[in-house]
C-alpha cells in the first residue's frame, strides 16, 4: 500500500508566519503523519535550532501528544481491576439477582429497543470494531506477552451523538446503550472487562449479565461497575448523576490514573472503602465535594430516563432549569435575559422532537416574550 | 506439540513480514526517531530495538493484516516507548550519581515523565484531565479527528476516509486540537 502523493500542509512559507505554538503543533502533526519529507525534516531541525523557545515548544507539544495516548487506557488497568472485582463480584451478583426485575413492574420505562423518538437517529458516528490492532496498540503490552495467543472478544470504538440526536446502539456483548443528546462514549471491551468511558453527556445502559467480564463505566471522577443491570448515567459540569432502574450498581471514586502502562500500586487503590452501592430505584449524585445518595425514589428514576421516550417532564421547575435542559438538545440556544424570567415556575410534559412547540408552550403558559436572533432565542419577561 | 509447530511457522512468516514492513516504513521510522532522539548513533540503536521487538511478537501477521498503513503508527509508538525507557534509565542513573536531577532539562521531563513518584503521577493525571477539558471544548469534528488518531490509532488517511475530508484537513484539525491542548495545559 504505497502512499498516494497527497498534498501536505504548506510546510514552511506559511508555517513561519504562524505563532510558535501553531508551528510546533504543525510539526508534531506532520512528524506523526509518517510522511515527513526530507525537506520538512531539515526545516523542522532548523526551526528547532533557531531558538530555545522553538525547541521548548516542540518538546512540550510532543509530550502532550504522547500523553494524550493515555487518555483512556483500560487495558493497563485490567490486572488490578480483576483483583478488585474478585472481592466485590459475589455480593454484587447476588444484589443483581435479588433486585432485578422489581422495578420493571413498578415503573413505566420503555424497553431500549423501541423508544418513541422520531428523530434522525443514525447520525451516531461509529467506527467499525475491526481494529484488533488498534486496541492492542494502546498498550504495548502484547510485545512482552509474546508467545501467548491473545484471542479476545474485543470491541473498540467511539460513539457520539450530535445536539438533538438520540441513538440506541447494540454492543458486541449483547448490551445496549442509548445515547442522549451531545453524548460521547468510548467503548473498550477486552477479555477481562467491558470498559466504557462516558466522555460527555448522558446514556442509558442495559447491560447483559456476564459474570466473567464486569461492565465498568468511567466518568472521569467515578467508576461505575455492574455485572448486568439497567441504569442511567448523566455527566454534568460539576457532578455525575446515576439512576438505577434494575439491579444494583457500585459507584467508586476513580483511583489515581496509572500513567503509561503502569499499574496502580495496591495502596493507591483502596476501592472498597469508598464504594457506594445503589439499589434499584436509587438516584445518586456524585461531585468533587459531596456524594449524595438519595433513598429509593422510583418517580425520580423514571424521570431521569424519560428522555429515552422523547419526553421532558418538569414538576414546578424554574424556567432557568427548564431552558438549561432544553438547550442540551438545541443548536439554536435559548437565553433568558432577565432574572425575574429565570425564576418563573413551570411544570408539565414536553416532547422534545418538537423544538418550536416547546417555545410556544412556554409563551402560552408564562408571561414571557421571545426574540429570535440568528443563533439564539432570547426570552424576556413581559413587564 | 501442535503449538510448537505453529510457533515455528509463525516465526518464519514474521521474518518475511518484518522485511516487508522495513521496506515499506523503514525510512519513515528512521526519520521519526532521528527527529526524536537527535544523535545518529542513538537513533540507529532505537530503530534496531524496534525491529527486535517486532520480530518477537506473536501473531504479527494477524495484527497487521490489511492495515499496513497503520503499522507505521505502531512502529512509532514502540519507538517512543523505547526512547522513554532510555530517558528514564538515564534520569535514574543521574539521581543515583547525586547529580541534580530535579531540574527537568526539558518540559518533556516535567510533562511526559513516566517516573513513578506520586507527585509525577498526580501531575500526569492533572495534565490528562486538562487535555480532556480542552478536548471537550473544541469543535466535534476536531475532537473526532484527534481521538481517531490518538485513541483508535488510525492513520490520517484512514481518518480522512472515515470523516470524508481531505488528509490535509485532518492534519489541520489535529494541529488545532494540539494548540488548544497546549493553551489549556500550559497557559
Amino acid at each position: 500500500m504505497m502512499n498516494k502523493p497527497d498534498q501536505p500542509m504548506q510546510p514552511m512559507q506559511l508555517a513561519l508566519q504562524q505563532p510558535v505554538q501553531e508551528q510546533a503543533a504543525h510539526f508534531v502533526t506532520r512528524l506523526y503523519s509518517g510522511e515527513l519529507s526530507a525537506q520538512e525534516e531539515r526545516q523542522l531541525q532548523q526551526w528547532r535550532k533557531a531558538s530555545a523557545e522553538h525547541e521548548e515548544a516542540f518538546q512540550a507539544m510532543l509530550a502532550l501528544w504522547e500523553l494524550s495516548n493515555n487518555l483512556y487506557q483500560p487495558v493497563a488497568q485490567k490486572r488490578t481491576l480483576q483483583r478488585r472485582l474478585r472481592s466485590w463480584g459475589i455480593s454484587a451478583a447476588a444484589g443483581v439477582l435479588l433486585s432485578a426485575g422489581v422495578l420493571y413492574l413498578a415503573t413505566d420505562w420503555v424497553p431500549a429497543a423501541g423508544p418513541a423518538i422520531k428523530q434522525p437517529m443514525s447520525q451516531t458516528s461509529q467506527q467499525p470494531a475491526e481494529q484488533a490492532l488498534a486496541s492492542t496498540v494502546n498498550s504495548i503490552e502484547p510485545i512482552t506477552a509474546a508467545g501467548v495467543p491473545a484471542v479476545v472478544p474485543q470491541e473498540h470504538r467511539y460513539l457520539r451523538t450530535g445536539v438533538g440526536e438520540v441513538d440506541t446502539v447494540a454492543l458486541s456483548d449483547g448490551s445496549t446503550v442509548t445515547l442522549n443528546t451531545a453524548t460521547t462514549l468510548q467503548i473498550a471491551f477486552n477479555d477481562e472487562e467491558r470498559y466504557v468511558v462516558l466522555v460527555a453527556g448522558e446514556a442509558f445502559f442495559d447491560v447483559k449479565s456476564d459474570m466473567e467480564r464486569a461492565f465498568v463505566i468511567d466518568t472521569g471522577e467515578q467508576t461505575i461497575r455492574v455485572l448486568g443491570t439497567k441504569f442511567n448515567v448523566r455527566k454534568e459540569e460539576s457532578a455525575v448523576r446515576v439512576a438505577v432502574v434494575e439491579g444494583k450498581v457500585a459507584v467508586s471514586r476513580l483511583p489515581t490514573m496509572p500513567i503509561e502502562g503502569g499499574t496502580p500500586r495496591a495502596e493507591e487503590i483502596d476501592f472498597d472503602s469508598k464504594d457506594y452501592f445503589l439499589e434499584a430505584g436509587a438516584v445518586g449524585s456524585f461531585s468533587a465535594t459531596a456524594d449524595v445518595v438519595a433513598e429509593s425514589n422510583f418517580a425520580q428514576v423514571s424521570e431521569a430516563q424519560s428522555w429515552r421516550r422523547g419526553i421532558f417532564r418538569f414538576d414546578d421547575s424554574s424556567l432557568d432549569a427548564v431552558v438549561k435542559e432544553f438547550n442540551r438538545y438545541r443548536s439554536q440556544k435559548i437565553r433568558i435575559m432577565d432574572e425575574s424570567a429565570a425564576n418563573l415556575r413551570i411544570g408539565g410534559v414536553f416532547h422534545f422532537n418538537d423544538g418550536d412547540g416547546l417555545l410556544q408552550a412556554l409563551t402560552a403558559s408564562l408571561p414571557i416574550e421571545l426574540e429570535e436572533t440568528g443563533h439564539e432565542v432570547l426570552i424576556r419577561k413581559i413587564p | 506439540m501442535l503449538y510448537v509447530i505453529k510457533d515455528k511457522v509463525q516465526k518464519a512468516s514474521n521474518d518475511k513480514l518484518l522485511e516487508l514492513i522495513i521496506a515499506e516504513h523503514g525510512a519513515a521510522l528512521q526519520r521519526f526517531v532521528r527527529v526524536r532522539v537527535g544523535q545518529k548513533d542513538d537513533a540507529d540503536d532505537v530503530v534496531q530495538d524496534v525491529y527486535a521487538r517486532l520480530a518477537q511478537m506473536s501473531q504479527l501477521e494477524q495484527r497487521v493484516a490489511g492495515r499496513m498503513d497503520t503499522v507505521r503508527n505502531y512502529l512509532f509508538q514502540i519507538a517512543v516507548n523505547i526512547i522513554t525507557d532510555r530517558y528514564r534509565k538515564a534520569v535514574v542513573r543521574r539521581e543515583f550519581d547525586h547529580v541534580d536531577a530535579d531540574e527537568p532539562s526539558t518540559i518533556y521531563g516535567a510533562l511526559g515523565s513516566t517516573l513513578s513518584s506520586p507527585e509525577r503521577q498526580l501531575e500526569g493525571k492533572r495534565t490528562l484531565q486538562l487535555i480532556q477539558l480542552a478536548l471537550n471544548d473544541v469543535k466535534p469534528e476536531l475532537q473526532q479527528a484527534f481521538l481517531l488518531s490518538r485513541m483508535d490509532n488510525m492513520s490520517y488517511r484512514e481518518i480522512s476516509d472515515t470523516m470524508g475530508v481531505s488528509v490535509s484537513t485532518v492534519e489541520k484539525y489535529i494541529s488545532a486540537v494540539l494548540v488548544a491542548i497546549r493553551e489549556r495545559v500550559l497557559p
